[in-house]
């Protein structure tokens, strides 16, 4: 068998597919600061609390997770869920930007000033 | 002499890619987990196998191999929430595989599948969360989906190559 391994088709393929990604990555989606963390359990607003202030918060449904707001950024401090996705993802502070524990059905959304919910995620 | 000339060569054959697919996602999810550096991220290694499955066994020999490895993976991982998760990404990626098989060459089909898979694990996660702001990731995903596809669709023909005798249930790997 002589055929060629990868075609150019294929490689252009996938590259055009990641430069539209990155390209929307780093234009489409507003990259401001946002002013405050919102936390839902189950699609439901359970919180809102500002960034500037250090805190801490925990949701227990399933599972517990505490969350903890630390210089303008909110991240996983403790879970006892399964998979650690949610631990995983770090600290956040962009506006729109969101911590997801999905066996707890828990989320923290970082919404800009004002809670400009649809303005963030358009 | 083709290794899907009859039902008990294909069982086989549908058996050891089972195993390599189980193996393969262990070892997946403790490579995944040890440079996880965005949630959700996975390298799809076990992809390889469905989409190897798809174009040499079909599409319902795929998918009950999809469907053992996720229930075994599921029960060694003691992880239920990832079942649902690798099920849901796993049988839409081989659909759509196996809609674009006959249609473009097997890397653009797996580059694909892995686009599909990703845009079903943040879909799971809305659903789940019912937080619909979580979609904020998802060019970052298909991105990703797209390069992890790539590679899984250029190790998918590495194999095919090694196995020279392989008859294609879809038309050819070209095009």
């Amino acid at each position: 068998m002589k055929d060629k391994l990868i075609k150019p088709s294929d490689i252009v393929f996938t590259a055009v597919i990641v430069a539209v990604c990155i390209l929307i990555w780093f234009f489409a989606l507003p990259k401001a600061q946002g002013g405050v963390a919102v936390f839902r359990l189950d699609g439901e607003i359970m919180a809102e609390l500002p960034l500037q202030e250090n805190a801490e918060y925990e949701m227990s449904a399933a599972y517990t997770n505490l969350f903890e707001i630390k210089d303008g950024c909110v991240r996983v401090a403790y879970t006892d869920c399964p998979n650690h996705q949610c631990e995983k993802t770090g600290a956040v502070s962009a506006a729109g930007a969101s911590i997801v524990c999905a066996p707890n059905r828990a989320s923290v959304t970082i919404e800009g000033e004002g809670g400009q919910v649809d303005a963030v995620t358009g | 002499m083709p290794l899907q000339d009859n039902k008990t060569k294909k069982f086989v054959l549908a058996a050891v890619l089972c195993g390599v697919a189980l193996a393969l996602s262990l070892v997946d999810n403790a490579v995944s987990s040890a440079i996880a550096f965005l949630p959700g991220f996975k390298l799809g290694l076990a992809n390889v196998m469905s989409l190897y499955a798809l174009y040499t066994l079909g599409l319902p020999y795929a998918m009950m191999i999809l469907l053992a490895r996720s229930f075994l993976t599921a029960l060694l991982s003691g992880n239920l929430t990832m079942l649902l998760f690798s099920l849901t990404g796993g049988a839409a990626s081989i659909l759509v595989m196996f809609a674009l098989a006959r249609v473009v060459s097997l890397i653009k089909a797996s580059v694909s599948g892995g686009i599909t898979h990703n845009c079903m694990q943040v879909l799971v996660a809305v659903l789940f969360t019912s937080t619909p702001q979580t979609a904020y990731y998802l060019p970052v995903l298909i991105g990703m989906g797209a390069v992890s596809g790539f590679a899984m669709g250029v190790i998918c023909r590495l194999v095919v190559r090694k196995m020279p005798n392989t008859k294609f249930v879809y038309g050819t790997y070209e095009k």
